[in-house]
């Protein structure tokens, strides 16, 4: 395969992933999009350079948080950002699943606020967790052995619940 | 509430996929097309910026086979040292290598911190040679030049010295203040990651 079909199949695959990564990590807003296209510059850059070592998702998401970790406000504003228009707005939809809708909304904004004060790295733990990536590959992904990803990731659940409850109390 | 009810899997129930088939073989097209220009730009960048100083170089050396004795020696170190130089810019600045970016975190920071760090000692130990053939190489040809209206060449030698220090100086001291303007953040950002990452993995802030 050449690199414009490696690219596509890495596109086909992990982009949905790659820009939810991206707005687990910035929230919705600009940033977000900026991000993911310096991550899909990156895979484009990189796709030869892929060997197959760990899945092409791993590989993906690793280039994923570390863009999304030295991200900077500086990087030049791009002309264009190819998002797909089926994945706007979704993010913002969690209150519909809900049947009390003001309590989705407060726990949406109770949550970003949460993540706002984790620190780079505990905020791409959730971020992973989030996006149903498995411990083993979390453990590749950031370099943290597993029982120590995990052991931060069990904390940080306790820490959101304590925080919450301490908040609004145990609903 | 619990940090699960955040999954995306919930978040992302519905028409995400509807639709996508088409506009994602044209949104990859376009996308491509965006990549290859980017690529395009920077390799006309850094072939400009070789091919700036390797001219440069080039003059010295053509110049050093017009002249004899000292101004010759002295043109071919400028020629060598700016030569050396412009190797050293290359590599060393060849921006935030792509494939870094694939690595497991802790090895990025690691290798980001190197990498955007002002100097650090094989930057110095890379550096002050270049500086030192490029001084010499300098000084041969002003001494060389201006020992035609003075003899007191000891004179010469401390004016070059004085005037090219000032010069490293000041570079030192202009580059580190760019430096920091535009990577000043991003290191303090990543090591403060690494510490956090690599010393205190308990702790939650």
């Amino acid at each position: 395969m050449n690199q414009e079909e490696m690219f596509r199949v890495a596109l086909r695959e992990n982009d949905k992933m790659v820009f939810n990564i991206c707005r687990h990590y910035f929230g919705p807003g600009d940033e977000a999009r900026d991000a993911y296209q310096e991550i899909l510059l990156k895979v484009w850059l990189n796709i030869m350079n892929f060997r197959g070592e760990s899945q092409l998702k791993t590989w993906i998401c690793r280039i994923s948080v570390n863009v999304c970790l030295t991200y900077l406000l500086k990087a030049k504003k791009k002309s264009s950002v190819f998002i797909p228009s089926s994945y706007l707005g979704n993010y913002d939809r969690v209150s519909e699943d809900e049947d009390n809708p003001e309590e989705a909304e407060a726990k949406l904004k109770f949550f970003e606020e949460f993540k706002n004060k984790l620190s780079p790295v505990d905020k791409i733990l959730v971020t992973l967790y989030l996006e149903d990536i498995d411990y083993t590959e979390i453990s590749e992904i950031t370099g943290l052995n597993e029982g120590n990803a995990r052991t931060r990731i069990h904390r940080i659940k306790n820490q959101i619940k304590r925080e919450w409850e301490g908040k609004y109390g145990t609903r | 509430m619990e940090l699960d009810d955040f999954k995306g899997k919930k978040r992302l129930t519905n028409d995400v996929t509807a639709g996508v088939d088409k506009s994602d073989t044209v949104r990859a097209d376009n996308i491509i097309d965006l990549f290859r220009s980017y690529q395009k730009k920077n390799k006309r960048k850094a072939t400009m910026m070789i091919a700036v100083n390797f001219a440069l170089a080039v003059i010295y050396i053509t110049n050093m086979s017009f002249q004899t004795g000292m101004a010759a020696l002295g043109y071919l170190l400028l020629g060598a040292g700016v030569f050396g130089g412009v190797i050293y810019l290359y590599l060393r600045y060849k921006a935030f290598a792509p494939d870094t970016y694939s690595l497991p975190i802790n090895d990025f920071l690691e290798r980001a911190e190197r990498q955007i760090s002002y100097f650090n000692v094989t930057d110095y130990l890379i550096v002050i040679p270049l500086l030192l053939i490029i001084g010499t190489g300098g000084g041969l040809v002003f001494i060389a030049r201006l020992l035609k209206y003075t003899a007191n060449d000891t004179l010469l030698i401390i004016i070059w010295v004085l005037f090219y220090i000032s010069l490293c100086a000041f570079g030192f001291w202009a580059g580190k203040r760019n430096w920091q303007k535009t990577y000043g953040d991003l290191f303090e950002k990543i090591t403060k990651m690494k510490n956090s990452y690599s010393g205190n993995h308990d702790k939650i802030d």
